[in-house]
């Protein structure tokens, strides 16, 4: 035991008689983050970046019908047929749907209340001008701002289509020019002189459809009568998608919690651990070069110890450097929160550093020169960054690359870290992310252990 | 204290060490002497415990020191590269080492204190030994294999790229290991260490040890001849060779020449009188004369006919 202490005195005094190494654990990480999470928090809610991604690969988007008419349905099916877009119904309703968001399985999912079918029917004037717009709910994942934003464009055109749908069909659009003559008459909100405007202009639009008889109304395209913003040129926009951020906060308070922050906070910080746990890996190596490694295998503390004192160590540090990055992160410029579980957020930070402190142990059992093992780690550790979503958000990413991800630490340590933060997660729901990085940490190790020469 | 026995070890097809066997008793300083390549370290790492011997025994206090932590305890290991942590204080190093050793607290402070005396750097305890000289890392790199008061230490090639006054202050304290009772084994390719610090030398070529004993034993080794040189100041005709070997008989004339004369001499206390006398009734002006000095590096010269240092 006083041997094992010693190696973790030792290692407490190596890292302390250098500046610099603490610059780099501490500073620079924090710096990179900054940087990192105000780039990107002009990400997104541009149309133009989700629709190029679209093309590429299709955003889910979960449907949540509890309205189920006619016209709801109808809805869907324009909807599932929508390019770039991809509808899935969750088994277990709007329940099912609000955890798929938080747990970062879905971008978003759409909710078609009751009395939308209705409302839908009644049409497009007549819910522009009655007050009785559809009205949906669109909840959305707060970090995919790219596929949500691409989702908000389609479903502007989408639902704009439905509801103006029935006016383009004949008996549908003689039915709704009828309905919103009676609506202008009971609408209480519209000066006499609108009134009577509306009622020439609605009651010109009844002739027409009159006249037409059964033959449908040719018009441009398929359904929409402009993509443009419902509402320009003074009419309103004739249904309203109320938007709501699924975090940790609920409704009651969307937002709270996340920021662009908690992402580049979880990402570098996830990527410096790597860093710092690799010069624990180049120390050994250091070790050996210097004959420090002979010196304490040949005293009577075992060779086990050296190596789970590194260990050791290189978790302890790992969590300080996340404990660290997370408390610049809280602080008011940043906004970034522990919305989930504390002893989640704990589990996933010693997972992390134990999966971590694997990887160190590993590239110094690997290579016998620190310059073969500096080149070689510092290749793997951009590769499992830019894979496993520690620079971007992994959805950006192609499918295979995603899968890919899946065999990296950072994968699992930013979701797990995120999930900590923002997301609100539980420990039950952080335990498996922890667990796979628990298990990625006993092979690593166990690799270290079998591999490393102790001569 | 420290016994190798028919100790055996290659890697790959290169034969390090063949049935090398050697004992260091408690008191006694028993040198290793051999080339680069010789198997001085693989010798050391095996009876350190770092290495498994193909064939063959390594004993600490009786203990196989790869098995047994104890026999590792008893062990003081000053390696040939000074392993020590540049980036801490010699303080921060001894206590360091001293804690793998089990030492903690009063004790290891006051061991601390004293082997940093011993070495003589008390006064720059609390400096990164990065600021260190060359000596003075090797007296720490000394200092630290102290430390915990071992039974045997192993010295391998301790002053190499040390200044004299370095070198001379590792002398005194290797003196003073035996002096307090502790089996020292000290490797050196230098001839002058193995003759003036050890009892006993192991002369080592090719993993094979090619002669062992004390210094007289090992340099009685080189034969009984030795190589008398007389030079001459005039540089005018070289001697008549076969008055010069009459006259010097029953010495061997080697060379005869206007400059010098060579001759092998089991006894050149006995031929130089008959010899410089001869050579002066003959009117020579002898200008030097010099008597071979018997060496290690002559005897290793006559035994292996290679050179102990590298050309």
């Amino acid at each position: 035991m006083t041997g094992f202490l010693a190696i973790l005195r030792k290692n407490r005094d190596l890292f302390l008689s250098d500046p610099k190494g603490l610059f780099l654990t501490f500073l620079m990480p924090v710096v990179i983050a900054s940087l990192a999470g105000a780039a990107f928090s002009g990400m997104g809610g541009g149309e133009e970046g989700g629709n190029g991604e679209s093309e590429a690969r299709k955003v889910p988007l979960l449907v949540v019908d509890e309205d189920a008419t006619p016209a709801s349905r109808k809805l869907v099916d324009r909807l599932a047929k929508a390019k770039g877009i991809e509808v899935q119904v969750p088994e277990g309703g709007l329940a099912a749907a609000r955890d798929a968001i938080r747990l970062g399985k879905r971008p978003a999912a759409l909710v078609i209340p009751k009395g939308t079918g209705e409302a839908l029917e009644r049409g497009l004037f007549a819910a522009a001008f009655s007050g009785r717009k559809p009205k949906l709910a669109l909840l959305v994942d707060p970090s995919r701002q790219m596929e949500t934003g691409m989702l908000r464009g389609v479903l502007f055109q989408e639902v704009m289509a439905a509801a103006a749908g029935d006016l383009f069909s004949a008996e549908g659009g003689r039915r709704m020019m009828r309905t919103s003559l009676e609506d202008v008459e009971k609408a209480g909100d519209l000066l006499t002189e609108e009134k009577a405007q509306l009622r020439e202009a609605f009651g010109l639009g009844l002739q027409f459809m009159e006249r037409l008889g059964d033959a449908a109304p040719r018009v441009r395209g398929e359904g929409a009568p402009g993509g443009g913003p419902a509402g320009a040129g003074g009419m309103p926009q004739p249904f309203e998608i109320a938007e709501e951020a699924v975090t940790a906060g609920g409704r009651s308070n969307p937002f709270q919690g996340y920021s662009n922050f908690a992402h580049a906070f979880a990402g570098m910080g996830v990527m410096f651990l790597l860093f710092g746990v690799l010069d624990g890996g180049l120390l050994l190596i250091r070790e050996r070069a210097r004959g420090t490694l002979a010196r304490i295998v040949a005293s009577p503390t075992p060779a086990s110890a050296l190596l789970l004192g590194e260990a050791v160590w290189l978790v302890g540090m790992g969590v300080l450097q996340l404990a660290v990055m997370l408390a610049v992160a809280h602080l008011p410029f940043f906004g970034v929160r522990v919305q989930g579980s504390w002893a989640g957020l704990a589990l996933i930070a010693v997972a992390t550093s134990a999966a971590g402190a694997g990887f160190g142990l590993a590239i110094a059992a690997f290579f016998r020169t620190e310059k073969a093992a500096q080149g070689a780690a510092i290749l793997v550790i951009l590769v499992m960054s830019a894979l496993g979503g520690s620079w971007w958000p992994l959805f950006i990413t192609p499918k295979p690359m995603q899968d890919m991800a899946s065999w990296t630490i950072t994968k699992w340590a930013v979701g797990g870290l995120e999930g900590a933060l923002w997301r609100g997660w539980s420990l039950a729901e952080i335990a498996p992310s922890a667990g796979i990085l628990a298990g990625m940490a006993a092979l690593l190790g166990g690799i270290a252990w079998a591999r490393f020469k102790f001569e | 204290m420290l016994l190798a026995r028919d100790l055996a070890k290659r890697y790959g097809d290169r034969v390090a060490l063949d049935g090398v066997s050697i004992e260091a008793r408690p008191g006694e300083v028993v040198g290793v002497l051999g080339p680069n390549g010789a198997g001085k370290t693989t010798l050391v790492s095996i009876l350190c415990g770092l290495r498994r011997p193909d064939r063959g025994e390594a004993r600490i206090g009786g203990e196989d020191p790869a098995a047994a932590p104890s026999a590792r305890a008893r062990l003081g290991v000053c390696p040939q590269e000074v392993a020590v942590y540049p980036e801490l204080t010699a303080e921060q190093n001894l206590r360091f080492f001293g804690g793998l050793f089990g030492m903690r607290g009063a004790r290891l402070a006051e061991r601390s204190r004293a082997v940093l005396e011993r070495v003589g750097l008390a006064d720059r305890s609390r400096e990164p030994v990065q600021k260190f000289s060359g000596g003075m890392r090797r007296r720490l790199n000394l200092a630290v294999a102290m430390l915990h008061e071992p039974a045997a230490l192993l010295l391998d090639e301790p002053t190499v790229g040390v200044d004299p006054q370095s070198r001379s202050h590792l002398f005194e304290e290797v003196a003073r290991l035996r002096g307090e009772g502790r089996a020292v084994l000290y490797t050196t390719h230098y001839m002058e260490e193995a003759e003036r610090l050890c009892d006993r030398i192991v002369v080592m070529d090719l993993g094979k040890i090619v002669a062992q004993g004390t210094l007289a034993e090992i340099l009685a080794l080189g034969g009984t001849a030795r190589r008398v040189t007389v030079a001459f100041a005039d540089g005018g005709a070289a001697p008549d060779r076969a008055a010069l070997a009459r006259a010097a008989a029953p010495a061997e004339v080697l060379e005869c020449g206007p400059v010098s004369v060579v001759l092998s001499a089991a006894d050149p206390g006995a031929l130089l009188p008959a010899l410089l006398g001869h050579l002066h009734a003959a009117g020579h002006a002898v200008a030097g004369v010099e008597v071979e000095r018997r060496t290690l590096e002559s005897v290793f010269l006559k035994l292996t006919g290679r050179r102990l240092r590298d050309e």
